[in-house]
């Protein structure tokens, strides 16, 4: 049993980010000598094995922006040298005292037409660069890969059937690096000044650190930012920029261009920058985030089945922990959820994918949809994956506290994905937005025009439903349009709640924005409600799509039922609010969740082994496929530093404390 | 000082430290308080580097220096009362975690409650005076809340007149004892007793454990630091596995049972005081989870007032994040709550002083309804409180991610409060075995008091059953009274579903104990009811005491707010019980959002009153003086990552890839 370096390198983010270093040494090679390129499933696998411990993964990202953001010559100027290594790449873009409000940033390029460059500058302490590499903002770029096409895993066991269903899709991982100590150059976010005048946001191509001995250049103040809850291997660094020059060349410019003697003009439309963070946040939401969820449930529910506590009844023997109805009440719901947002977040690349080819083309009418569901679905996903995780965590009692469980480090990621790449309330509140925008635009105010068809993810706004649920009994429950009409039903009328208390408040003379931010907490409750209702409604298509495989549709099943009806329990009040459900209804719904709680216990180590992770990648003493949780526990513990090496605070303090009491006594 | 934050300050309705000393109890208690604070705070001795800069080995070595001092410093200081020990040397320093700590905490109390006269005598004073470091070993690394099954064995051999200890499983290993892995030389050991052959369950041993001197493990044990975790880097949670190892027969503790020289065993008389150290941890537990929530919305009040973002108004500066009615919601709840959890944390102590009294005159009567409370608000100022804090640190936005926010390291040193002393959800069961003693109590015809006399007014239990949902209410959403009424009705009616569901249970399974486990979602709902009256009950009773007009009001709006917060988010409750129509559910969410714009002016200063020193809150972000982003910066250079320009991996892995590739 081989102890996992990570966990037990005693919390030096020094030795995490030497050991991510390295490792992400090792895999260029073998990626090189294998022949995989870059975003192909090959790197997905390798990724994955290794647990995202890597460095350098904004290093492809600078490249993916620069193939969208740069001109031919720029492309074949830098991208080479990424390949090669022979630059290390970052980005700029988050500053120490802004982030998700791009034109409150605050460094500076102004063009100097004399030497045909551009003076990259930090005015105020607060427009250092801070945590570059946050992937907050890599959206920006206008990222221009497809996301791989649909591929089916490689035939499994049978045993491991729901495996195929899980590993649809491909995405390339990305998290936070690097301009703290690898990098050599920088994509910096600046405020364009030329000919006088500001002209926003654009990318700016920064040399940080000299190629010879990798030491700061003139004017570059650059650094680590310090310890964080997490990502330990990562390097997140600040960056101050004093009148650095940049030849003119460096600017990206396929979509903007200064001319030499200072002329601005624009080639594209901005609303290309809204693709890229589409992109880009579907491919956090399965390639980083849900798997975070997904591990968490399996550590959980293992050990849940390997721990005994306390008796059920006075004649046995000490049950297992899952045999109790509050642990399953803890976990369940959580492993439905990590299968719900799994095909969720498929379904999501799957649209984003069919109207990839079209936004290219420059057919833009899809883009204010994907943009709407990929901001709701990402705030949604990483808040529920993070309540899930640290659920999972404590559900494992004092172990799980123990990093030795491998939670901790799943917790202090999921948690950060609630900040970066857009905070959650900010992303829900898009979504309001374009939720307001469609109800009252399929519902006129009379003599304004006429409405027109709505996108397919709103357009049950638009339909008149029952005003009452028909369910007489527990069973009725299990129906999937019974269920998925409920959260339409619901959805529909917080919206619409929304929209009159926003439309109320103009009409008594408040200006829109004023409007707007008296009305956001119901904003953010109605985008709360359509993200679920989506959700269910995409476990429920992807339901149907199982029916050549009746087992395993039938356990998926029992999944989507239970996360429907967790859903409608939890937020019990939306439903009871106008009558659609009844108190005794609501009752119903509770007994036909407790029921689905027995019933999901019996597969439950199936369906988490279906995720189909290796110890390895799980790094837990508690969830090991063998179940040997308390030999591997002791085992690890006793090879903890703490334990092979000395101690000597006995000496230095213990010891003499000790003996000048002994000399008293 | 920081702009923003001078005039929120000038801009406050009351004056924060006339607040202060409601918290405090009295203006004397502040001024103590102050004192010893004060004392430590400006010793050299107790300087040290940013423990986030430190490694582990290196944050238990500054834990074990302070310790250290701590000890001589209390002699010199002569602070004996265990009051100001308890609750302000360990709790008012927090980010102090010691690896002593647990001979203070649970060694000596052990050793003064079970131990005769004579093993007093005999370890008292080295304990005291650290010549003996101990520890209290009870929790198996297979074994936790369910005391009956540890399988540490102490079997005694009338021969030597010794008892051997064994760890005969892997799961019987000790696991997590603090300051066991390195620290300590002695430990007080839980283990099955077993004489002439027989079990007589789990008694107190004490074992030495290292040598004196040496500090070396004694022959026959083995003993260790379980590893890393997610906090609490200063502790040494240990092992400890013991392979026929030998202790004395006047190792065990033996007040109340007794193994005779032969080895015959003399039964106890009474066990039941031993509660009394559970409830007192666990009351303390509560007034900790008040304190750790007041810091962490502390940090994130006076940062969101620092910070600026976006536009509310298109065209106008950047607005103070805390001008956004999100960011508002986020966060005034949570302050709300903070108060009401300082009030419930006093009352806890109060009552356990008081209760500890009766229970010293021999009065046991009310000790069993202490008990379940103070295990259901442990577990439920424990669970809103970690959910609270990790709010706290996601409304600072990715600098709340950083440790230089402080809130990682509140929220992984508190989060262990949901598990130890007793796991949250098990806690809550205990508290819904004594609702549902209770109701049965009612139901049988015989009156109950304290803060379930509720269930004498169940209408079941009147002459005329009917069921709950039909009760008349009125509730004024502006009255306190009201509102702790409606709360009241909440619990009633819950505490009813539970026990009517139990009892069908009961009839359809072959056993209690199988219709306890499937209706055990129902018990811990109605528990959490319970907590949750009581926590609403606490707080508006605690208005009544307010002297100071413009202290009074600010308070009214927050306890107004905490209690139209919690209708609120379990809204699903108070509709299906009737206890409130849908327009009342409307009007209590609008007449939330009138709170949060009635609170925010007066938000800076309610945070100032909890009256926490820059070193205890030890955040950037929270400074009182609110320079954030000039030592945010300064702080970053600190790290030890930023000590030279080129990092060494670079030789090592970066520029070799430049040229194999």
């Amino acid at each position: 049993m081989e102890v996992p370096r990570t966990l037990n390198s005693g919390g030096k983010s020094n030795e995490h980010y030497v050991a991510a270093v390295r490792k992400t040494f090792h895999l260029q090679i073998i990626a090189k000598r294998l022949g995989w390129s870059e975003n192909s499933p090959e790197f997905y696998y390798a990724y994955r094995a290794v647990s995202g411990e890597l460095a350098f993964n904004l290093h492809r990202v600078f490249q993916k922006s620069l193939r969208s953001l740069g001109s031919e010559e720029q492309i074949a100027k830098w991208n080479p040298l990424c390949n090669e290594f022979q630059i290390i790449a970052s980005y700029a873009q988050t500053e120490l005292g802004h982030g998700t409000y791009l034109q409150g940033l605050e460094t500076e390029a102004t063009y100097d037409t004399a030497t045909q460059e551009f003076v990259v500058h930090s005015p105020t302490l607060t427009a250092t660069k801070w945590w570059p590499g946050d992937i907050s903002l890599s959206g920006q770029w206008g990222l221009s890969y497809p996301p791989c096409k649909n591929w089916k895993a490689p035939a499994r066991e049978p045993a491991d059937k729901w495996a195929s269903y899980t590993r649809d899709h491909v995405a390339p991982l990305l998290s936070p690096t690097s301009v703290g100590r690898s990098a050599t150059h920088t994509l910096v976010q600046a405020q364009l000044i030329c000919s006088g005048a500001r002209r926003g946001m654009h990318a700016f191509i920064v040399p940080i650190r000299s190629l010879e001995d990798h030491s700061p250049l003139p004017g570059v103040t650059v650094g680590d930012i310090g310890p964080k809850m997490g990502f330990d291997s990562i390097d997140n660094g600040f960056l101050r920029l004093d009148h650095v020059r940049v030849p003119r060349e460096n600017m990206l410019s396929r979509f903007a261009q200064v001319l030499p003697d200072g002329t601005y003009f624009k080639l594209g439309s901005p609303q290309t920058n809204y693709f890229s963070m589409v992109v880009m946040r579907v491919d956090l939401l399965l390639g980083e985030i849900i798997p975070l969820l997904q591990k968490a449930c399996v550590i959980a529910v293992r050990y849940s089945v390997i721990r005994r506590q306390s008796r059920i009844r006075p004649s046995d023997p000490e049950a297992k922990i899952l045999d109790y109805q509050t642990q399953q009440q803890k976990l369940l719901p959580h492993l439905a959820t990590a299968y719900a947002f799994h095909f969720l977040g498929s379904n999501l690349s799957e649209f984003l994918h069919s109207s990839y080819d079209a936004i290219l083309n420059k057919d833009f009418s899809h883009l204010p949809e994907l943009h709407a569901l990929s901001a709701g679905i990402k705030a949604m996903v990483s808040d529920l994956c993070l309540q899930g995780t640290e659920l999972c965590r404590r559900a494992c009692g004092g172990h799980g506290y123990s990093n030795l469980s491998g939670l901790p480090s799943l917790v202090t990621k999921v948690t950060a994905s609630c900040t970066y790449e857009g905070d959650n309330t900010v992303l829900y509140l898009q979504t309001a937005r374009f939720l307001v925008k469609n109800y009252q635009q399929a519902h006129p105010t009379p003599g304004s025009t006429l409405q027109r068809s709505l996108p397919q993810s709103v357009a049950y706004l638009a339909t008149t439903d029952l005003a009452r649920c028909p369910a007489q009994k527990a069973a009725d429950f299990l129906h999937p349009k019974l269920y998925t009409t409920a959260w339409a039903h619901v959805a529909t009328r917080l919206v619409k709640d929304s929209v009159n208390h926003l439309e109320t408040l103009m009409q008594s003379g408040a200006d829109w924005d004023e409007a707007w931010n008296q009305t956001t907490i119901l904003h953010l409750h109605a985008a709360k409600a359509h993200c679920y209702y989506i959700s269910v409604k995409s476990f429920t298509e992807t339901l149907q799509k199982l029916e050549n495989e009746p087992e395993v549709q039938q356990v998926i099943k029992h999944l989507c039922d239970l996360y429907a009806l967790h859903g409608i329990l939890t937020s019990a009040a939306d439903f009871l609010h106008d009558g659609f459900l009844s108190g005794a209804q609501v009752d119903a719904v509770r007994t036909a969740y407790l029921d689905l709680l027995r019933l999901i216990r019996k597969d439950a180590i199936l369906l988490t082994d279906a995720f189909d992770f290796t110890d390895h990648c799980l790094n837990s003493a508690l969830g090991c496929y063998d179940g040997n949780v308390y030999e591997r526990l002791f085992h690890w513990a006793q090879e903890s530093p703490t334990n092979t090496q000395g101690n000597p605070a006995y000496e230095k303090y213990l010891r003499p404390l000790l003996q000048s009491q002994r000399s008293k006594l | 000082m920081n702009q923003d934050l001078r005039r929120e300050r000038e801009a406050a309705s009351f004056n924060p430290e006339l607040l202060t000393h409601v918290l405090d109890g009295s203006p004397e208690s502040t001024r103590r308080r102050r004192e010893i604070e004060n004392l430590i705070l400006n010793d050299p001795d107790f300087q040290h580097e940013d423990l986030n800069f430190l490694t582990r080995s290196q944050r238990y070595e500054v834990a074990v220096r302070k310790s250290a001092n701590m000890v001589k410093k209390m002699r010199e200081f002569d602070i004996a009362d265990p009051e100001e020990i308890m609750w302000f040397k360990k709790v008012h320093l927090v980010n102090f975690v010691e690896p002593v700590g647990l001979n203070f905490s649970m060694f000596i109390p052990t050793l003064l409650n079970q131990g005769t006269t004579a093993q007093q005598e005999k370890w008292l004073l080295s304990s005291k005076g650290l010549q003996i470091i101990g520890t209290y070993a009870q929790t198996e690394m297979g074994h936790g809340t369910h005391l009956r099954g540890l399988e540490t064995t102490a079997t005694y051999d009338p021969e030597t007149q010794e008892f051997i200890l064994n760890s005969p499983t892997v799961t019987s290993i000790k696991w997590w004892p603090g300051g066991l892995g390195k620290t300590s030389n002695h430990a007080i050991v839980l283990a099955q007793l077993i004489t002439k052959g027989k079990c007589y369950g789990l008694h107190a041993f004490i074992v030495p454990i290292r040598e004196l001197g040496t500090h070396k493990p004694l022959p026959g044990i083995t003993v260790g630091d379980i590893g890393p975790k997610f906090g609490y880097d200063e502790m040494d949670n240990g092992y400890l596995k013991m392979d026929n190892y030998r202790i004395p027969r006047e190792n065990m503790l033996m007040k109340y049972a007794q193994v005779k020289p032969d080895g015959t065993y003399v039964k106890p008389v009474s066990n039941k005081l031993t509660y009394g150290t559970m409830v007192f941890v666990r009351s303390f537990l509560v007034g900790e989870a008040a304190r750790c929530l007041s810091k962490a919305c502390t940090i994130a009040i006076r940062y969101s007032a620092v910070r600026h973002q976006s536009e509310i108004k298109l065209g106008e500066p950047e607005p103070q994040i805390l001008d956004f009615q999100t960011q508002q919601y986020k966060l005034f709840p949570l302050l709300a709550t903070a108060y009401a959890f300082q009030f419930v944390g006093a009352y806890m102590k109060e009552t356990y002083h008081r209760i500890n009294e009766d229970i010293g005159q021999g009065d046991l009567s009310e000790l069993p309804e202490l008990h379940a409370l103070a295990a259901g608000l442990k577990a439920f100022t424990s669970w809103t409180t970690n959910a609270a804090i990790e709010a706290c640190r996601m409304a600072c936005g990715g600098h709340g991610y950083s440790h230089c926010s402080g809130l990682p390291n509140i929220y992984v040193n508190f989060t262990p409060t949901c598990t130890f002393e007793g796991e949250n959800t098990v806690m809550m069961l205990q508290t819904a075995r004594f609702l549902m003693k209770s109701y049965d109590q009612v139901h049988s015809g015989k009156l109950v008091c304290g803060m379930v006399s509720y269930l004498n007014d169940l209408p079941t239990q009147r002459i005329q059953p009917q069921q709950v949902a039909v009760w008349p209410t009125v509730v004024d959403i502006d009255s306190p009274d009201s509102l702790t009424e409606a709360y009241k009705l909440r619990a009633a009616r819950l505490v009813e579903i539970a026990a009517k569901n139990l009892q069908n249970e009961v009839i359809h399974r072959e056993s209690k104990e199988v219709a306890w486990n499937l209706t055990s979602v129902d018990l811990v709902r109605a528990s959490e009811a319970h907590c949750h009256y009581v926590v609403v009950k606490l707080f508006s009773e605690k208005l009544l005491k307010i002297q100071d007009k413009s202290v009074h009001a600010v308070l009214r709006n927050l306890c107004l707010l905490y209690c139209l917060y919690g209708i609120s988010q379990k809204a699903g409750d108070f509709l299906q019980g009737s206890i409130m129509t849908e327009s009342q559910i409307t009007q209590v969410n609008q007449r939330m959002k009138e709170l949060l714009t009635a609170i925010r002016p007066d938000a800076v200063a309610l945070v100032d009153a909890f009256d926490f020193q820059d070193v205890t809150l030890g955040s950037v972000l929270g400074r009182y003086d609110g320079n954030v982003y000039e030592n945010l910066f300064e702080w970053a250079k600190k790290s030890p990552l930023n000590k030279s320009e080129v990092h060494e991996s670079y030789c090592k892995y970066l520029k070799p890839l430049q040229s194999k590739l």
